[in-house]
């Protein structure tokens, strides 16, 4: 007989009692067998299906109701049914990484007395956006509905979507600008904003007052609000048609059902054994505007990835090595990582069931304090207003690490070289109906997919956020955003160069129209001055990305001349931008801007977004695949002859591309020359390189300020540094 | 379970499978016996006789040579343990003035030697490049993947290999003998 959760105890004990029965018998809620799933697995089914469509009819509600771009056009929402305690049994399409949060924060809540102050009643509404709780960032705001039956708490509906403007010092959506999370915007934290299914009055005094967007946030809210409440209502239609005692017991079931499936998924697809990827990235601020002097500062991080896979597939992934916390908000917490593992494992172990189940066979060890990773511990208000910018890199190098389990166990199609990581860039100024606007633009989330082990990465057709990334329409965005738009195009030369190689991801070019305004980049894991440590089987990583701007008087006088302007970025060598203005332009600027930079009417930003990751050896490359990149304009004949070891012709009257074949045959015996020249045996190399490190020659000082932090916060690391090169045990960076 | 033949598998691993057939493998449930399959595609394939343990890149397998497993090319060069990062058996080269960088990231792309260097592994025998890094100077060689394969074969494959090994990193014994 399975031990059941005593539905009448406080949600406090019911806490206690259900980590108690999962710590006893290694099963969720106590459930060692699934007797519902078990009796009738078709009735179960069914009813699971009932409560997942009751969650995508919510996000496509709130879509229609939301006004702003990131949710209706991007959809960058998601909506989920909890249990009292959090868990997510089932939720929408969407951005997967709100997946992990809510129960992060309905535990918080529950630790915090919520039950008692302020009480939770059938009509109530709560939100919450802080991380230090359990938010990625504070636009990510989350509404959450209780579910009451005979005046028993039995679930929660919940609707999230990231806000387009919260409140900041700075305006806009990822504010990064301050030393702490005083200046990030507005705070909820599980604020109960609502009451009898109206939002209150005092909500809409706050927003309407610490917001710059007012009507965009409070759409939001309805809209999330909306969706959480027709959860709730089919909730109350479920137990009508299968009972109240079916309903908590099978909500159970499907969760305990998840981490069964997770468990049976990463048995079947992965291998056991370690794997491990570190990525390096900057953040450089020096020369850029900042709130505070100690902000001009050339920061290199450390983002590791290292995950264990036990004989019992269970997972857990550890930190060490994560260099320092920032002084600006581009840290990220624990619960940061938790949006990480939804959005490498969601499409592998909780596919067949989207719920919280299937990463409770996650575990998190080795998490530096005072690192990155880490930061309250040392700074209780660590600003996190952009925590993306290192949890990206992350997903992208996770990705990776998981795929090459995949390749090991033969699911070839499974693979994937890791994902794009990029700025995402604001507008502020006066929109297209006369008023201030500020926007986050999220055309980004459509990246480049990352090749494969069997294939090339789409273009412009993915992101790890969501599993249905949009770009949005361009024509939507000038309806809500100071500028207009030149051109939207891929970017030439921007996937990682492999046999597979990486897709590419997009440009755009951006006039502000309506009047002066400002311009600013956030942070989603950008690498405007290294590569991330992506490529799998010895493809090169993409490169790093740059955006530039022209401003001033110059192009309003190409504008009343009726002179062309520019509608793409051009290629690495020939940028389309220098084309413009002789005077006014700032090229290789990358994100993150914290503070906005001022744009006088008809500046242009051109905007770059990165490509993904590619795999395998590019010179194995069949040709034909570079002629059609060539075709397209997607590559360079540069590439393709440098990188490719493909040579090709042009026929201007057909307007394309042909190989050459014999001198294809030739390039590629040259490139093989080449290697076999320049290749040293690894030992050889180590020596010299080994002498080198210990002399800190031509070391950056931000990568041995790197090293320095990374081996000081984590012994472990500093162990691993210490036997690869060997060093005595008094050396330091 | 067998749901695909062995020309389908052999048409996925080379990439040549209409993409609309891979699409119906991705939504389909996982066939069981993929790895055996596939390790019996790439032993039909390498340039060598030894077992196939695992296949660690298109290019690389642990094998069982003896009482040994260790890594190898399918061109037949040898790298060692398998618990020791292959790398240091491999060849190298390091782009790390503005000169190399350039050739691989030119003009608005160029990176700077003093924040990164492009590590380029080779295979010392066909010289096919294996993986490539973006790392700065001062970080260690990434050993991506270190499998159990004890715990593989016995826990989840249901098989016994000849001999058990100890899970575990060798690469420091084999550095610690470089620095003596």
């Amino acid at each position: 007989m399975d031990k059941k959760v005593q539905v009448k105890q406080s949600l406090k004990e019911q806490l206690l009692e259900e980590e108690k029965l999962l710590q006893e018998t290694g099963h969720l809620y106590g459930l060692t067998a699934l007797e519902l799933k078990e009796r009738d697995p078709v009735t179960y089914e069914i009813a699971y299906n009932f409560l997942m469509s009751s969650c995508m009819d919510a996000m496509g509600i709130a879509k229609s109701i939301s006004t702003s771009p990131v949710l209706r056009e991007a959809g960058d929402g998601l909506f989920a049914l909890a249990t009292p305690t959090g868990d997510v049994i089932t939720a929408s399409h969407g951005v997967w990484g709100h997946l992990l949060i809510p129960p992060q924060v309905i535990k918080w809540a529950i630790r915090d007395g919520v039950e008692d102050d302020p009480g939770i009643q059938h009509g109530d509404i709560f939100e919450e956006n802080f991380p230090k709780i359990g938010t990625m960032h504070p636009p990510d705001s989350y509404n959450f509905v209780p579910i009451m039956w005979e005046g028993e708490l039995i679930g929660w509906g919940i609707g999230a979507c990231h806000r387009v403007e919260v409140g900041a010092v700075t305006p806009g959506a990822m504010p990064e600008a301050c030393d702490t999370y005083f200046g990030e915007g507005m705070a909820f934290l599980f604020d109960k904003v609502g009451r009898n299914d109206n939002l209150g009055r005092e909500y809409h005094r706050k927003v309407e007052n610490f917001c710059r967007l007012p009507s965009f946030w409070l759409m939001d809210a309805r809209a999330c609000t909306g969706g959480a409440t027709l959860i709730r209502d089919r909730v109350t239609e479920f137990i009508g048609r299968y009972g109240i005692d079916y309903y908590k017991k099978v909500t159970r079931e499907y969760i305990e059902d998840s981490r069964r499936m997770a468990q049976s998924r990463v048995k079947a697809q992965m291998v056991p054994g370690r794997i491990r990827k570190r990525s390096c990235r900057d953040v450089f601020m020096k020369g850029k505007k900042t709130l505070f002097e100690k902000q001009q500062v050339d920061w290199m991080a450390m983002v590791p990835w290292e995950m264990t896979v036990d004989k019992d597939a269970n997972l857990s992934w550890s930190v060490a090595g994560a260099s320092a916390a920032l002084t600006i908000g581009v840290n990220a917490g624990t619960q940061s990582f938790l949006c990480a593992f939804s959005l490498v494992f969601g499409g592998m172990i909780a596919y067949e069931r989207l719920n919280t189940g299937a990463f409770t066979i996650i575990g998190i060890k080795d998490v530096p304090d005072g690192s990155w990773a880490n930061p309250y511990t040392v700074n209780p208000w660590a600003p996190t207003g952009c925590s993306w910018a290192f949890i990206m890199p992350s997903v992208a190098v996770g990705m990776e690490a998981v795929s090459r389990t995949f390749y090991a166990r033969g699911y070839h199609e499974e693979v994937l070289a890791g994902g794009v990581q990029n700025g995402f860039h604001e507008g502020m100024g006066t929109g297209a109906h006369g008023m201030f606007t500020t926007l986050l633009n999220v055309e980004g989330v459509a990246g480049g997919l990352p090749g494969s082990a069997i294939r090339d990465g789409e273009d412009v057709a993915w992101g790890p956020y969501n599993p249905m990334s949009d770009t949005g329409n361009a024509e939507i965005y000038e309806l809500m955003t100071p500028y207009i738009y030149l051109g939207r195009r891929t970017s030439v030369d921007t996937g990682g160069r492999g046999k597979y190689r990486g897709g590419h991801h997009m440009g755009s070019i951006w006039m502000w129209w309506y009047g002066d305004g400002a311009y600013s980049a956030a942070d989603v894991g950008s690498r405007g001055i290294i590569p991330g440590n992506q490529g799998m089987f010895g493809s090169y990583p993409p490169p790093v990305t740059n955006c530039s701007w022209a401003k001033g008087d110059e192009i309003k006088k190409l504008v009343d001349q009726k002179k062309p302007l520019i509608h793409s970025k051009g290629d690495p060598l020939h940028l389309e931008m220098t084309k413009l203005t002789e005077n006014e332009v700032e090229l290789r600027v990358s994100a993150p801007i914290v503070l906005p930079i001022d744009m006088p009417q008809y500046s242009i930003v051109d905007v770059d977004y990165s490509g993904s990751a590619g795999v395998g050896d590019p010179m194995e490359r069949e040709p034909a695949l570079v002629k059609k990149d060539l075709d397209k304009g997607l590559v360079t004949t540069w590439a393709a002859s440098k990188v490719w070891g493909v040579n090709v012709s042009y026929d201007k009257k057909k307007r394309e591309y042909s190989v050459d074949h014999q001198g294809t045959v030739k390039a590629r015996e040259e490139l093989l020359a080449q290697r076999k020249q320049r290749g040293i045996p690894f030992k050889e190399w180590w020596r010299m390189e080994r002498q080198k490190v210990m002399g800190k020659e031509n070391m950056g000082e931000p990568v041995v300020r790197m090293l320095k932090e990374s081996m000081a916060l984590s012994p472990k690391y500093d162990d691993e540094v210490r036997e690869f090169w060997q060093l005595p045990t008094d050396f330091t960076f | 379970m067998s749901i695909y033949t062995k020309e389908e598998l052999e048409a996925l691993i080379d990439g040549t499978m209409p993409w609309e057939k891979v699409q119906e493998i991705i939504k389909n449930a996982k066939d069981t016996d993929r790895f055996e399959r596939v390790v019996e595609i790439f032993q039909g394939r390498v340039n060598f006789k030894e077992r196939i343990l695992l296949p660690l890149t298109p290019k690389l397998f642990i094998v069982q040579k003896g009482k040994e497993r260790i890594v190898k090319c399918g061109c037949g060069c040898e790298y060692g343990d398998y618990r020791v990062n292959w790398k240091l058996y491999a060849n190298i080269y390091v782009r790390d003035t503005q000169e190399a960088l350039d050739e691989v990231y030119p003009g608005n792309h160029s990176l700077d030697p003093e924040l990164v260097q492009i590590r380029e592994f080779y295979c010392p025998g066909c010289a096919s490049q294996l993986e490539v890094e973006s790392l700065p100077r001062g970080v260690p060689v990434d050993f991506e993947f270190l499998p159990d394969l004890d715990a593989f074969y016995e826990h989840w494959l249901g098989k016994l290999l000849p001999e058990e090994f100890a899970h575990e990193d060798k690469t420091g014994e084999v550095l610690r003998q470089w620095a003596s």
